[in-house]
Order: C-alpha cells, then structure tokens, then sequence
C-alpha cells in the first residue's frame, strides 16, 4: 500500500455539531435592499418577482467558539434588513416569509414558498430526486420558462469567446443558469474565488454582491447561534428552491461554498469537493502562509497571491461540475498495465534514483502509471489527484520542450511547507513528476527523466481504459474502488457515455448510490446500507459495498436484479484476479 | 554539455529572464525555441527551463534558459535561478509603464547580487501592440523607446524591442547576448547547467513556507502571461 486511508477528509472540528447536543432549526430571510443598489438594479432587469430563501440551519448549542470573524467589507448588515429567526420544531415546515425575500442575486431559487428537502428528507426516492437531471435530454428543467441547461455544452469554451456581443442581463442570466458554482471568500468577506463571472464589471459586481450575501449569512449565524454573543454556531449547509448550498471554513479562514443544483450530490460530496479546492489553494500558498497574511491584515486580497492559478482552480471546479469518480470516491484512477511493463517503469525509476528525490511518478491522462517512494512514507490521494489535476486540467506544464521547477504543498503531506516538483511531459499525456525536499535539486532529478528506459510509447499504448466487460452485455458502466489501495478502476465512458451531457446523467446514477452507501457519513444519523439496487431513467444501477471494496454498477434496464448483483460479483472477482495489473499495489520502495 | 554538431567550438550559456507577470517571457522564449507564439497563455508557475542553440560565426552557444514566474510570490525563488547565470533577459511590456519599473528593480537586484560578469538585456515585448492606436487615436505604447533606451545606456545594459507575436527582434536579442558573452566566461564556466546555487539563504526561507507575502503592491494578476 503506498497510499494512506484516511477515507473521507475528516470535517474540521469546530463544523461538526456535536452528537446529542440539542439542536435550533431556524429560518432566515433578508429583504430585497439588502442588495447594493447598482447590483440590485442590474438585476432587477432580469427578475420581478421575490423570492424567499429558506435556510435549514444546525446549530450546535455549547460549541467551540471564536469562528467567523466580523465583516469588515461594504456588505455588512445594513439597517433595514428583516432578520428574525424562528424555532422550527420541524426541519421540512415551510415557513411563510412573506415580504421577506432576496431578490435579484440569490435567485437560485425557484417558486415562491417552494422548499426543497435535503437529500435525506426524499427518502428513498432516488428516482424522483434523479428526475431532473435524467430529463436533462428533454429540456425538462426550466428556470423563469428558459432552459437552464441551454449552454451547458458551452461549459468548456471560454467565458471570453462567448462573451462577444452578449447583453449584460444575458451574462447574469447565463451566470445565475450554472449548473454549479464554487466560490472562496476570506474571513472579511473578501472574494478570493470563484468559478464564473470573472469577465464584465457587471459579472464581477454580481459576483463579489453575491459573496457579501453568503458572509453575510454565515456571519449571521455564527453571530446569533444560541442566543448569547455567538456560541460557535456555524452553517453547514442550506437549501434554497432547487439549489444546495454548502459550506466549508478552513483555515485562514477560508469560506469554500458550493452551489449545487445537481439533485443528487449530497453534502458529504459536495464537501469532499469543496476540500480538494482548499487543497488547491494550500498547495499553492501553504497553511503557514495563508493564516500568516490574514492574520497580518483581515482584509488581505488572496488573489493577489493566487495569481496564475486560477486555471488549476477552474479545472478542478469543472471537473468536478462534470463529474469526477476520483473525487467522488476519493481514491486514484491507476493505468491498467501488465505486472511486468509496470515493474519496468517501477525498476527504472529506483535504478535511476536521485538521493534528492522524495517521490517519483509517471502519470499518463490523469492516471497513475508507477510511483517510487520512502519505505516510511506513503502518498495521500487527495495530494495526487491534486498534482495530476494541475498537470492535466491546465495546460500550463504541458508542453513537450520544456522541463519545470516549482514550488508545491501537498496538503496531506505537510501543509505548513513546500517541496519541490520537477515536471517534464515526455509526451502530451504522460508525465515525469519528480519531488525533492531540496529546492536546489533539479538538476539531480532532472537526469531521471531519460525517456528510453521507461518505453514511454509503450506505457502511452496501453494507457487506453478497457472497453465495458463484453462477457457482461448488459452491463453499461461500473466503477470499482479498492479501500485498501484507495484506488479505484473503471472501464472507459465509450460507447454508451461519450458525450458529456451522458457522463453527467451516469455520474449523477452513481452519485446518488454512493450517496444511499455512505450515509453515515453524512451527518444525517443513518447507517449506511450494504446493497442497494435502483432503478432509474431506463437504467439499473447497484451499489454494494463488500470487505475492502465497492462497487457501483449501470446496467441496461432490462437486467434483472438478480442478473445485475451476479454481474457486479463478476466484477469483483475479475478485478480481484487482475489487482495488480488494475491498481498499483506499494509501488517501488527504497 | 553540447556536442559540437561542426568544427565550431561550442560552449553553454546560462540565461535567466525576469520580469513583471504577463509581459510576455514565456512567449519570448517560446519564440526563440520553437518559432511559435499562443495566444492567451496560461501563467508560469515556478519556472521552466528550456535549452535551444544558437549558431554564432565563430561559434555555436547552447543557451540553458531559465524562465522563470512574474508573480511576486515567486520573487524570493529568483535568486536561486539567476546565481551563475552569464546573462539575464530582464523584460517589461511597452504598453504598461509599472513593467518598466519593475524592470529597473530586477536590474538592480541583478547588479546588486548576480555574478559581476553577467550580461543583462533589456527587452520591450509587445511592440506588435505598440502600433496599435485606441479609438481616441492614442498609441497603446506606453513608454517610448528613447526612455528606455537611455535608461539602458546609463545601466550599461543591451536594450531591445520585439515582439514575440510576429517574432520581430526576438532572434536578435538572443544573438547579441551569445556575441556578449566574453570568451573567457565560456571556458570558465562552462558547466552553465551544474550550477543552480547551492539553495542557501533565499531557498531557505522558501522551504520554511515563508515566501515573501507580506510586500504589499504586487504587479498585476489580471491577464496571462502571454
């Protein structure tokens, strides 16, 4: 094993409400001048009717304390903002608010008085919560009688091509129609992040208003929580009209908030994302150094240290927008190699071994090919996929000439320092990731990129996933995640999910199952099950959860449970024969 | 070290290029290297190190080329790239006047604490834009070549213009530092590519995760580096 378990990153103490504390369900409304007036009056262009926004709320009575600090920003609570809290004795009543309401920014959400149950409040109804997105195909999910979903195939095309010529009121439409949003914001309230909206002044007002909002209302909360002066409260999650709001403090502080309105994300997912963001800043910036400047200076601008890494962020966002097995099952995607060309790579790189060299790597498309290491260290996957995520969602190392030297954090690792990174892409899609401690060491390391001991055409020949399993027929689609290797494998999305909008539908199936499998995780009390079969949009899906493994798997809707549940043990006895062409199992070791 | 690929001697040369972000160092060498020129490209993170030859009358000069990151919070990292370095490409954009005096601190430092030989070119990129009036009719050049020009005849450095879009004067510069390099500079310190410093003090802090956060008024982290 060289990577760690640690599962699921941990939620940070101070987030998690205590089991057995009593807990205050309570609602927020704001009024609509609450928003800046020039922001308000772009968006009143686009919408006239209020909204309320519902906000579920768990306040851990008697928690840590000393969380948000006070916004220092132009948004802070303006006189004339209706901010009442009530007790909910039920956490799914729907409160009437009326004349309380956000218009224009948060208008994520949909019908007046319209409240969405959080995932666990649907029950068992995969297929009613998947219904939205299983019609995607059909335009079936309208906002203000336009389809949301109308640009979604734009989603990789730069924000700079389609802007030409569109309307300011488009912009706000286009940007309040996405799918997803993530957004980082400091202590102070101050944007550091965020996905879209970084184009117009318009885009960039609605962005930063949109970013006071949420201070304003995680301030609220952490102010009011239990009554007296503030007791740790903090929010965690809420839902408003179709959309889920999630959010994260780290340190810094940084607020990491995440916008969903893909109905089968859960909290637990929407927080795993959430992390591999704040990984992404850490391993920019280091721990040390981001809780150095805002303790210097609350209102600090974090992006002028974030400079040039926005695309790595961007990636990330869009990947996980898209839908991204690594992250959703927190386990590394290897290439599926025979046992004796990856025991070649593995031998080259411990033959050519640098005494600087802490790690060594070859990853083809995102996927890990070998790996050397210390026998006292292991890697975490959320580091890597970290690493791979900057070297394949960005094509800033990817050029074939040139050789590059930088400064990293692996957050798992040791978030307080940097190593040293040598990356050289012998190929488009395969790379040499060296690291060293010694920052000095790149011309050490440099003389183990030799291309020809690791027949690197070879490895890139047979770094193709496999196609479904042919002896299966009805089976579509399956991911398998070892727990012990924290790997996992799947074949590729050819032929039945090749186009994005299909990949999106799959991830969302499998998605909601991990969701049903690991409930226990997600704060909601339940237990997770071991099996759970579903059947969904002309599919059906099973998760099962086994000893040290887990799998998910999308079959025709005509197989029958029972045929689906042999399938899926096939799988599981095909990739326990086949473990070590599937996963790396230690890697090499000196 | 190169092979001779002719009867010609050859020699490596170390180069480093410095300056604000997205003035346009990794397009220069990218021209250099590969004759070619993206379009919005992404930002350098760290730095990039590149080789390419260059063919003198008399001799053939390897150059190893440090490129290295605008951001300032790469800034404590640039010692490490330009002790032992024989030349330094110090580069600001026309169209931008606070490139320019981010420039004239990289020369400083430079003077201040690179080798005593070291051959420092100043180069304006962006002359391609430099040509280009707004509506109102006003150039988008910013600083005239008469300024910067005399500014580096006083500091004694090689002052270029170019423009890595069309590659006007890009070969030019490179060739005017391998003519610069003194002989005596090739053959004792041949070895341009062992030398990267042996990371002492400024590495140092870099490990410690103290990169230098706290200067206030950093350049621009809008736009890319082109």
């Amino acid at each position: 094993m060289f990577l760690t378990r640690h599962g699921i990153p941990p939620a940070r103490g101070s987030l998690t409400p205590r089991p057995g504390i009593s807990r205050v369900h309570s609602t927020l409304s704001i009024r609509e001048d609450y928003i800046p007036n020039p922001l308000a009056a772009a968006l009143q262009a686009v919408s006239s009717s209020n909204r309320p926004v519902n906000i579920q709320h768990q306040a851990s009575i008697g928690g840590p304390t000393g969380l948000a600090s006070q916004p220092t920003t132009a948004i802070s609570l303006p006189e004339g903002v209706l901010a009442q809290q009530q007790q909910l004795p039920d956490a799914n009543r729907v409160t009437s608010s009326r004349g309380t309401s956000i218009t224009g920014a948060p208008s994520f959400t949909s019908d007046a008085g319209s409240f969405v149950p959080t995932l666990d409040g649907r029950g068992n109804d995969i297929e009613g919560m998947l219904g939205e997105i299983l019609d995607m195909d059909d335009g079936g999910m309208s906002w203000d009688g336009q389809s949301i979903f109308t640009n979604e195939e734009d989603e990789e095309s730069s924000d700079e091509e389609r802007d030409k010529g569109m309307s300011d009121e488009a912009k706000i439409l286009r940007w309040r129609g996405r799918r997803k949003h993530f957004f980082i914001l400091s202590g102070a309230g101050k944007p550091v992040y965020s996905r879209h909206g970084n184009g117009s002044g318009t885009e960039q007002m609605l962005v930063s208003g949109y970013m006071g909002v949420i201070q304003t209302i995680i301030s609220f909360f952490h102010d009011s929580g239990g009554g007296s002066g503030g007791s740790g409260d903090s929010l965690r999650s809420f839902v408003a009209g179709k959309c889920k709001f999630v959010i994260v403090k780290e340190e810094g502080p940084l607020y990491l908030v995440a916008v969903s309105r893909l109905p089968c994300e859960s909290d637990a997912q929407l927080r795993t994302q959430l992390d591999k963001l704040y990984s992404q800043v850490v391993a920019t910036l280091t721990v040390s150094a981001l809780t150095k400047v805002f303790t210097q200076r609350e209102g600090f601008d974090l992006r002028r240290l974030l400079g040039g890494t926005e695309v790595f962020l961007d990636g990330l966002s869009d990947a996980m927008t898209r839908g991204d097995p690594g992250t959703l099952l927190s386990a590394l995607e290897c290439v599926r190699l025979r046992k004796r060309e990856r025991e070649r790579v593995h031998g080259v790189l411990l033959k050519e071994r640098s005494e600087k060299l802490l790690y060594g790597m070859v990853v083809a498309d995102g996927r890990l090919v070998g790996v050397v290491r210390p026998r006292r260290h292991s890697l975490h996957p959320m580091d890597l996929q970290v690493v791979f995520g900057m070297l394949f969602n960005a094509s800033t190392f990817r050029d074939t000439a040139g050789e590059h030297w930088i400064p990293i954090c692996l957050p798992k690792f040791n978030s307080k320092g940097y190593l040293y990174a040598y990356i050289h892409f012998w190929r488009r899609e395969l790379a040499i990731v060296l690291i060293s401690a010694d920052p000095s060491s790149f011309f050490e390391l440099r003389t183990m990129k030799g291309a020809n001991g690791y027949s690197v055409d070879e490895v890139l020949a047979s770094s193709r996933r496999g196609a479904p399993p042919t002896h299966l027929p009805r089976v579509l689609h399956f991911l398998y995640k070892s727990r012990r290797n924290v790997q996992f494998t799947m074949p590729s999305w050819e032929p039945h999910f090749s186009t994005q909008r299909a990949r999106r539908r799959v991830m969302c199936v499998y998605q909601a199952l991990h969701a049903k499998v690991h409930r226990a995780q997600d704060g909601g009390g339940g237990v997770g099950v071991k099996v759970h079969f579903e059947r969904v949009g002309g599919w059906v899906a099973v998760a099962w959860v086994g000893g040290g493994w887990e799998v998910y798997v999308v079959a025709q809707g005509k197989e029958e449970e029972r045929g689906l549940a042999e399938a899926a043990a096939r799988i599981v006895r095909w990739v326990g024969r086949e473990e070590e062409r599937v996963f790396v199992v230690g890697g090499a070791v000196f | 070290m190169s092979g001779p690929d002719n009867s010609k001697p050859s020699s490596s040369v170390k180069l480093v290029l410095l300056g604000e972000a997205a003035v346009g160092k990794s397009s220069l060498v990218l021209r250099f290297v590969n004759n070619d020129f993206q379009e919005n490209k992404e930002p350098t993170i760290g730095a990039a190190f590149l080789t390419q030859k260059c063919n003198l009358p008399s001799r053939t000069i390897k150059f190893e080329i440090w490129d290295t990151a605008g951001q300032e919070r790469f800034a404590s990292l640039a010692p490490m790239y330009y002790r032992n370095a024989q030349s330094a490409l110090v580069v600001y954009d026309l169209t931008k006047p606070t490139s320019l005096t981010k420039a004239k601190h990289w020369v400083a430092e430079l003077q201040r604490q690179a080798s005593p030989g070291i051959v420092i070119a100043l180069v304006g990129n962006k002359l391609d834009l430099g040509a280009i009036t707004d509506d109102n009719g006003n150039s988008l050049r910013a600083i005239s070549t008469e300024d910067a020009k005399s500014y580096a005849e006083d500091e004694g450095l090689l002052f270029f213009e170019t423009s890595a879009k069309t590659g006007e004067g890009v070969k030019d510069v490179f060739e005017a530092i391998a003519g610069e390099i003194p002989e005596s500079a090739l053959k004792s310190r041949g070895a341009a590519g062992a030398g990267m410093g042996g990371g002492r003090r400024e590495a140092e802090g870099v490990l410690g995760g103290a990169v230098d956060l706290a200067r206030e008024g950093f350049g621009a982290k809008e736009g890319c580096a082109c």
